[in-house]
């Protein structure tokens, strides 16, 4: 659902009339689990997250941003990493801020926000910004039916350029950050044959020996009224990048 | 979408949740999942191999999802490396 906010506000003394448009949605949910730890003591937890969404419209460009409150840190932004200067994990949070706006042909995204790359095999709900002080940029725009991409980053910061377009029904993406050691190529192709439908990804980290890479094969298709899925995934990791990814909700 | 499991508790929040590679081991998994509806509850298995933290053990997982007024409601179980958990979630969007 969503619930748009008309504010009509009359400027008297200019004899107009201003409108803003401001859309806020937002979700929550509450996760309560008991789990029995084999030989040590049974836990009981109770995750909960509360969001709204506000976005603020004027013509082609947009302001985002979202609230959070939560049980899993003390975090003012968890975008940037920032402190709240309290010490409760109960207090309100700036989840994401950002800018959007056209400039001719290009789309420009200003900001802290959360991003995934390809299906989310390794780097899914991660930080747009590489570091915990600095913001990102992102442009991007369409040529001949290539979706291009370049993202760079404030503070110790990164520039990553991605191409996506669709060959003969299947999708494609390339993503290359060229950051010294954290850097990375994740290649993903979507597509069906048949009844079935496909969905790779390879990520290729530039960390030391080669570890961090990753690998995902996802196939899928309907039988009657059940969706039957199987899938693969590895991850060769080391110490040099955090790999957090959820494989219960990879893309 | 999920492609494997995503119960509360054990699956959830571990075994089939956050694979992190701090710990330098190779991880991988493998498995199977199937969707479908009975009698309007949404039901999601799972099942399959989770090689994690040098754990290398068997997992299971289900859920079963249904509507509340203007909210859902799962409930589910995984299990995971000796370990089992039932969980309840409400999850509501306005």
């Amino acid at each position: 659902m969503k619930k748009q906010l008309l504010i009509a506000a009359v400027a008297a003394t200019l004899g107009t009339s201003a409108m803003a448009d401001i859309s806020i949605t937002g979700d929550a949910h509450m996760r309560y689990a008991n789990t029995e730890n084999g030989t040590a003591a049974d836990t009981n937890s109770l995750d909960q997250r509360i969001r709204l969404k506000t976005v603020g419209t004027s013509g082609d460009t947009k302001v985002v941003m979202g609230l959070r409150t939560d049980n899993d840190d003390a975090q003012t932004s968890r975008a940037t990493g920032g402190t709240s200067g309290r010490l409760s994990t109960t207090g309100l949070e700036v989840d994401y801020r950002f800018l959007t706006t056209k400039v001719g042909p290009v789309n420009v995204k200003v900001g802290d926000w959360w991003e995934t790359t390809g299906l989310g095999l390794v780097r899914k709900g991660q930080k747009a910004n590489s570091n915990t002080t600095g913001s990102a940029y992102n442009l991007s725009t369409t040529v001949a039916n290539v979706d291009l991409s370049v993202q760079g980053t404030t503070g110790a910061g990164s520039t990553t350029v991605g191409a996506a377009t669709e060959i003969a029904g299947w999708k494609i993406g390339v993503e290359h950050d060229n950051t010294n050691l954290t850097g990375y190529t994740d290649v993903t192709v979507q597509g069906t044959i048949g009844p079935v439908s496909i969905a790779a990804e390879k990520y290729d980290s530039d960390a030391e020996d080669n570890k961090a890479d990753a690998g995902l094969v996802h196939v899928f298709g309907k039988v009657g009224g059940v969706t039957l899925h199987a899938a693969y995934a590895e991850w060769e990791n080391d110490q040099m990048v955090v790999v957090t990814t959820t494989l219960s909700s990879l893309h | 979408m999920s492609v494997l499991g995503s119960a509360n508790g054990v699956n959830g929040n571990l075994a089939l949740g956050n694979v992190n590679a701090t710990d330098a081991q190779d991880e991988d998994v493998s498995g199977v999942r199937a969707d479908f509806n009975v009698a309007g509850n949404a039901i999601q298995v799972a099942a399959g191999n989770l090689n994690a933290a040098g754990i290398d053990d068997g997992f299971a997982d289900i859920i079963v999802t249904r509507d509340l007024s203007g909210a859902k409601l799962s409930l589910s179980a995984g299990q995971w490396n000796s370990n089992t958990s039932m969980g309840a979630k409400i999850a509501v969007k306005f």
